[in-house]
């Protein structure tokens, strides 16, 4: 244990303990007015502090690692508590610890009305922790942990205000369709103990990297490992089927839906999928699959996103669209791409989310964007914000969003050829038609409610981390810039050295870069124009037909799933509960006791209470015994 | 001629079988209690008689005991009577059946 308490000898286990104590101080201590929050941001804000100094660390070292120790063992099953980490994650550490921060720091103005907010930052504090489990842990299982964790807290802080039944339900919703997906994720589990008889990630990538011992194994694991992680990527990564429970999630408070449903618990399916890239590289099929599924995804929630009137459920759709983009670039096989989309999304969707709480707060909790309007003059600092956010989900030149929606696009391009970019590039013109929607709606035009005429700004503390999350949106992109800008690739070199090599393919011409590229941009300029044209007046009711309603109706994927799983399923359920156990299970116990019950009854017939009658007995019962004994 | 012996057999039945009948039958528990004491003589008489006919003192000691114990129990069974008495203001048999099933 020494060990692991060593700042110096394990500095990852601090990373992650650091949360760990403020959610467990939070969960002890109720503290006056905003305290409960300040400290939660203070624990974090550490564990970001000692991540940068890990970050630090790169390039020179390779890899650093915390061996841990031994967290049990079940024949050759060994399970190693320990971390790693490798350039790519420590990315995804600055951005869990530090976007994180910024979060904590939002909510805690946010949250500062609220009556139990000791629980929420408990709940928040957790949450980082589970999150810094999975992403540092250098065993599958240690993996499996956070990745239940962050489910946990995901189900936790979506029925945060469990009062209201709306809640309550959501909460359930996420956890019961993440379940479906953790099935993948303890199928892959399976296989790699029965296959490669470690779960530890880099004594997979030796056995994949061992090209003897690789060919040893029947061909259809690697297939069935791949497609096992996929499916549990597709449940905490909100893809098609399993996307359902991620617009549900806003019912939880705004801050959450922020770093939760935004900025890092969605990506964890995409962060497991890189790290294990190796494996996914070699399975050109699973990666189609991966590809077109992606491509449904984020067609089908920009398509849903279009006529939503809930300013939250426009971003939770929107964020499903963006997922969508992230899978479209592991089916290109370009996993810088899909990751430098993980960490652009992360800052300007979290800028979005946090933008949307301040204008909810100042609209006195009203969520729906036609009573909105005319809040430009109401609230400025907002507005920027949102503005920004918006900028750069939608690819404007130079923004983060333009980078990496433009590598996605080159890569897709690249190995999909033009259908699949065709298609990826339309659900890119309609990320930036319903974004810019959303935009005008809120905040042009004039006022259409009592409340949108009296809307407030927000206070400083809530201003602060979208001002720093509105820097990041429009710069972190220039980490890395399109190759025939320059050579500043900064972001691939960075990633590609923790192994996580694109699959080879046909690299396009500068020219025809420069083409996609103007071809981008345009699309995005004229569907935000198309929105500017259409909403600029306010929300357009006219156009209710067929189309609309499906959309608005969100497909009605959520009735056809209940139809045909959810109520199939209660019968069966109804059907086991009434004939096993009704009948079976509780029928044999009531009968048997019955059975004493009626033996007893009989007997007590004979107890009348009546000493006279006793004594009757008695004398005929002596009378039997003579005759027995003298007749026989 | 009915031998002495088995007249007093008989009569040791007849009390005995008067006893048993008048316990069985009445509902008052001190007239009960008085069919025991005749299935108690009845007995006895029968224990005196056979000491009588094996020539041979048992029998007859015996009785000496079963009186003595006898006298006991009956006191006892009063004491008792006059507690339920005082408690519940009658001695019908009836009326006490907290045993029953």
């Amino acid at each position: 244990m020494t060990d692991v308490l060593n700042i110096v000898e394990a500095p990852l286990s601090w990373i992650i303990l650091l949360p760990a104590a403020g959610a467990l101080l939070n969960g002890l201590f109720r503290l006056k007015s905003t305290l409960n929050g300040l400290l939660a941001t203070a624990f974090c804000f550490a564990a970001f502090v000692v991540s940068i100094l890990q970050f630090l660390k790169f390039p020179e070292a390779s890899k650093l690692a915390d061996p841990g120790y031994l967290w049990f063992q079940a024949g050759h099953v060994k399970a190693q508590m320990g971390f790693e980490l490798t350039p790519f994650m420590s990315v995804m550490l600055l951005i869990i610890t530090g976007v994180g921060t910024l979060i904590h720091l939002y909510a805690t103005s946010y949250m500062s009305h609220d009556k139990s907010q000791a629980r929420f930052f408990a709940y928040l504090n957790l949450f980082v922790t589970s999150m810094l489990v999975l992403a540092l842990s250098s065993d599958l299982i240690g993996v499996f942990l956070g990745w239940e964790g962050v489910g946990v807290c995901s189900y936790l802080l979506i029925g945060f205000w469990f009062e209201e039944d709306k809640n309550a339900r959501a909460g359930i919703k996420a956890f019961m369709t993440n379940r479906v997906g953790d099935l993948g994720f303890l199928v892959a589990l399976f296989v790699a103990f029965a296959y490669f008889g470690t779960s530890s990630v880099s004594g997979i990538m030796e056995w994949i990297a061992d090209p003897g011992r690789a060919a040893a194994l029947p061909v259809w694991v690697l297939t069935v490992f791949a497609l096992a992680i996929f499916w549990a990527a597709c449940g905490k990564s909100a893809q098609i089927p399993l996307y359902i429970w991620l617009p549900d999630a806003m019912a939880g408070p705004t801050p959450v839906s922020a770093l939760i449903h935004a900025a890092t618990m969605v990506t964890s399916g995409i962060l497991v999928i890189v790290r294990l890239w190796p494996i996914f590289a070699t399975q050109t099929e699973v990666l189609s699959v991966i590809f077109w599924v992606a491509l449904s995804t984020a067609l089908l929630a920009a398509l849903m996103a279009l006529t939503q009137r809930d300013l939250k459920k426009v971003l939770a759709y929107s964020t499903v669209s963006q997922l969508g983009f992230m899978f479209a670039a592991l089916g290109a096989g370009a996993p810088t791409a899909a990751f430098f989309h993980v960490v652009t999304h992360a800052c300007f969707k979290a800028l979005l989310f946090l933008t949307a709480g301040s204008v909810i707060h100042g609209m006195h909790d009203e969520k729906d964007i036609f009573k909105m309007g005319g809040l430009r003059k109401k609230m400025p600092w907002s507005h920027v914000a949102y503005l920004v956010g918006c900028v750069a989900i939608a690819g404007f030149p130079f923004t983060s969003g333009f980078f990496s929606k433009d590598l996605i696009l080159t890569k897709v391009f690249e190995s999909r050829g033009v259908l699949g970019y065709g298609l990826l590039l339309l659900a890119a013109m309609l990320t930036s038609f319903y974004m810019f929607r959303s935009y005008f709606l809120t905040f042009s035009s004039t006022p259409r409610s009592h409340e949108a005429e009296h809307a407030h700004e927000s206070s400083a503390m809530m201003i602060v981390p979208l001002m720093i999350l509105s820097l990041l949106s429009l710069f972190v992109g220039w980490l890395e810039i399109p190759h025939m800008w320059g050579h500043l690739q900064y972001f691939s070199h960075w990633v590609e050295s923790s192994g996580a090599k694109a699959v080879e393919g046909h690299e396009v011409e500068a020219a025809t870069e420069w083409l996609l590229m103007g071809i981008a941009t345009i699309a995005s300029l004229a569907s935000a124009f198309f929105a500017y044209v259409k909403y600029k007046k306010g929300p357009v009711t006219s156009s209710e037909n067929f189309a609309w309603k499906l959309s608005f109706n969100k497909f009605y994927v959520d009735e056809i799933y209940d139809s045909f799983i959810l109520k199939p399923l209660r019968k069966i359920g109804t059907c086991l509960s009434l004939w096993i156990d009704e009948y079976g299970v509780n029928g044999t116990l009531h009968g048997s006791f019955a059975s004493y019950r009626i033996t007893g009854q009989l007997a007590s017939i004979f107890h009348t209470g009546s000493v006279q009658s006793y004594a009757l007995l008695m004398l005929l019962g002596l009378l039997v015994v003579w005759g027995v004994v003298n007749v026989w | 001629m009915i031998a002495t012996g088995q007249l007093i057999f008989s009569v040791a039945i007849f009390l005995f079988c008067f006893g048993a009948l008048t316990f069985f039958t009445k509902r008052s528990a001190v007239v009960a209690l008085m069919g025991i004491e005749l299935m108690l003589n009845g007995v006895n008489l029968v224990l005196v008689q056979a000491g009588q006919i094996y020539k041979n003192a048992e029998g007859t000691s015996l009785v000496l005991f079963v009186t003595l114990v006898a006298a006991a129990e009956a006191a006892l069974a009063l004491s008792i009577f006059v507690i339920l008495y005082r408690k519940y203001g009658t001695l019908t048999l009836e009326n006490f059946r907290s045993l029953k099933g």
